[in-house]
């Protein structure tokens, strides 16, 4: 046991600066592992998230192009009750057990706040950012916002990373001069939950009221791509009590929405049309895209599908090759070491000791060395605790291998008759 | 004790392959001081590391008190080494490292020895060497007479029945060799085996018995 000890501190004493070196370079290799195979974490995650969300589903636009005359109608005496048959259409395509409606409305909301941070202007993205205006004596910009439906949790796997998110009352709109809001992670450096906005939605005077953040990792399909919320006020798709023009407007709002269905293209259709019927509204200019014009999308979708699932396994791969260089760094410094120290092992053999009493001398070296270096990486890398232990264990068990091969084949005979 | 029968020792692969030992066959008895003398590179070390259980033999059998050591794995060579065998060599074989006191305490190390008891027999051994005084002393600090007799405390503290000594004046200058000569001659009297090779046919005189070898073979033997 103590010879154990006391060759240890010989090979140590006498490798002191590469000893030290070794062991700063094992925690660095542990810390940037830690990080890497954190982020490979995240990479998997995000691209087995995406084959959960998006899977072999379809999604569909809906659109809504109703004529001139009827929309005039509707927008003033509405004399054919268009209002509630629409209402009662949103309803069968919300509660359809064949497929999910989900809205996503991106008309904006002016904010009673022009100074804001550029980026969360409605239009920044397309180089355009909307101007801030006047009206009745208040500056108003208009900014990024998302109504949606409950759906659009579930559909996009969105969650609130703070606060709380929207309850089934919040969705309705009963007189309140309220409205609740989620805010994009963007946000979060401005405001706090329980915070207060004021300003416009469809030409009407709103408080909106941030109940929480949504997370950082949400996107929503806008046009063509999946776009972060992280810049956008999220408010729910109300449904409103009284039949006002905001009611109106955000109900053919409400109508271009997505359908997400695994029936394929002509059973959703046909639904779609029945749903239509139902309502009353068959002759009206209700229609559901064919796959085809919503292709871009289905492309992006598998782009980002692969480009997450790349992203992953290139994590991967630095991972093990960080982690190799911390064995073959290990090893050299263990071997030569060793080396060094053959004439020393030669001596210890004639007095009795084993190749298994010099592998044992290794060992202890690289216990020492990794786990010095193990506690190193844990005060600057502490998230990545689980992983790094993880690879402790598999730099201890590949290097005391090659350590243990080396010894087998080192040769140790010519100590009777070496002439130093 | 040690029965040497038709042992071959080859070095090397294919071409340069080298017979260090050919067919040599050797009897040592118990209490015997055997010099072993000869040129240069005619396997004189190879002889001793055979004996010593450093080598295993590529051909032939080696009976140690009627054991196969030819047949033992390395553990049990090492266990062989440990309890049979004290190695006195040219160069003393001290881990520089080390002091005196755990250089003579490293084979009872090895042999698992209780802490107390191996410091005691590794006192007892520095004590009759006249070394006592150097016990936390690095060998390198000693002179090359006082080292070989660490060497040697090491292999009595150890309680070997065989000393096996290559060149062990070598280093010395000739009124030091002939101390560690009378040394070898009084335990030799205490009844250990020594074996013991040197190119001072003087020295090898002081046994009492003589081979010669050459070219990997015994070629001589003489009694003295
Ligand atoms: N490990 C080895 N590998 C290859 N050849 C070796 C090895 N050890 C010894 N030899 C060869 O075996 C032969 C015998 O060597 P050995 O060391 O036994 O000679 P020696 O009689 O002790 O010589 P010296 O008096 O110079 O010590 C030599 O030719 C040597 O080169
Ligand atoms: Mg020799």
């Amino acid at each position: 046991m103590s010879v154990l000890f006391t060759n240890l501190r010989i090979i140590m004493g006498k490798h002191k600066l590469a000893t030290f070196l070794l062991i700063v370079f094992s925690a660095l290799c542990l810390c940037v592992f830690g990080t890497l195979s954190e982020k490979a974490d995240r990479a998997h995650a995000s691209s087995e998230k995406y084959d959960e969300t998006y899977g072999n589903k379809t999604y569909y636009r809906t659109v809504e192009a109703i004529n001139d005359n009827a929309y005039h109608d509707y927008c003033t005496i509405d004399s054919k009750g268009l209002y509630e048959k629409l209402l009662s259409f949103e309803q069968l395509l919300l509660n359809s057990e064949a497929f999910t409606f989900i809205d996503i409305s991106v008309q904006p909301v002016d904010i009673n706040m022009p100074e804001l941070a550029e980026q969360f202007f409605y239009g920044y993205e397309n180089g355009r950012p909307a101007k801030p205006y006047r009206v009745d004596g208040r500056i108003l910009q208009p900014i990024k916002s998302l109504q949606v439906s409950k759906s659009f949790f579930d559909e996009y796997d969105i969650s609130v990373s703070d606060g709380e998110g929207f309850s089934e009352e919040d969705y309705f709109h009963k007189n309140k001069e309220n409205i609740p809001v989620l805010l994009g992670s963007e946000y979060k450096e401005f405001f706090a939950t329980g915070d207060k906005l004021y300003g416009d939605y469809l030409s009407e005077r709103f408080t909106f009221i941030v109940k929480g953040f949504i997370s950082e990792d949400a996107f929503f399909p806008d046009q063509s791509t999946m776009t972060s919320c992280g810049r956008y006020i999220v408010m729910p798709a109300l449904f409103f009590e009284t039949k006002g023009d905001a009611a109106k407007y955000s109900l053919l709002q409400k109508l271009c929405g997505i359908v997400s269905s695994s029936m394929g293209y002509e059973k959703t259709k046909e639904l779609f049309e029945q749903y239509k019927l139902e309502a009353n509204v068959a002759n009206r200019e209700l229609y559901i895209s064919d796959p085809n014009a919503f292709a871009d999308l289905t492309n992006f979708l598998d782009q980002y599908s692969a480009m997450t699932k790349e992203v992953a396994s290139q994590f991967t791969v630095m991972v093990l090759i960080v982690m190799l260089f911390g064995v073959i760094a290990t090893t050299l410094t263990l071997c030569s070491a060793l080396r060094k120290n053959r004439q020393n092992f030669g001596i210890e053999m004639l007095c009795g000791a084993t190749r298994v009493d010099i592998f044992k001398v290794a060992l202890l070296f690289l216990l020492t060395v990794l786990l010095t270096a193990d506690a190193l990486s844990l005060l600057f890398a502490p998230d990545a605790m689980l992983s790094i232990q993880l690879a402790v264990l598999c730099m201890l068990l590949l290097s005391s291998i090659i350590t243990a091969v080396y010894i087998k084949n080192m040769d140790m005979h010519d100590i009777l008759g070496g002439n130093e | 004790m040690i029965q040497l029968s038709d042992i071959r020792i080859t070095f090397g692969k294919e071409n340069n392959r080298i017979d260090a030992l050919k067919n040599v066959s050797l009897e040592v008895r118990q209490g015997e001081f055997l010099a072993v003398m000869g040129k240069s590179g005619c396997g004189k070390s190879t002889l001793l590391n055979v004996i010593g259980g450093v080598l295993k033999p590529t051909k032939g059998s080696y009976l140690f008190e009627g054991n196969d050591v030819s047949a033992f794995s390395g553990k049990q060579m090492a266990e062989f080494r440990n309890r049979n065998i004290g190695f006195i060599v040219q160069n003393f074989a001290l881990v520089n490292e080390m002091t005196v006191r755990e250089n003579v305490m490293l084979p009872l190390a090895y042999a698992k020895i209780k802490r107390s008891e191996a410091m005691k027999r590794a006192e007892e051994a520095m004590e009759r060497l006249g070394i006592i005084q150097y016990e936390y002393k690095f060998p390198s600090k000693l002179s090359g007479g006082e080292r070989q007799r660490v060497a040697i405390a090491r292999s009595i503290a150890a309680d070997t029945s065989v000393i096996l000594a290559d060149e062990p004046t070598g280093s010395l200058d000739e009124a030091t060799g002939r101390s560690v000569i009378d040394i070898f001659k009084e335990l030799n009297g205490s009844g250990k085996t020594i074996i013991m090779v040197t190119h001072d046919r003087e020295l090898a005189e002081q046994g009492t018995r003589m081979l010669t070898m050459k070219d990997g073979e015994i070629t001589g033997a003489q009694a003295l």
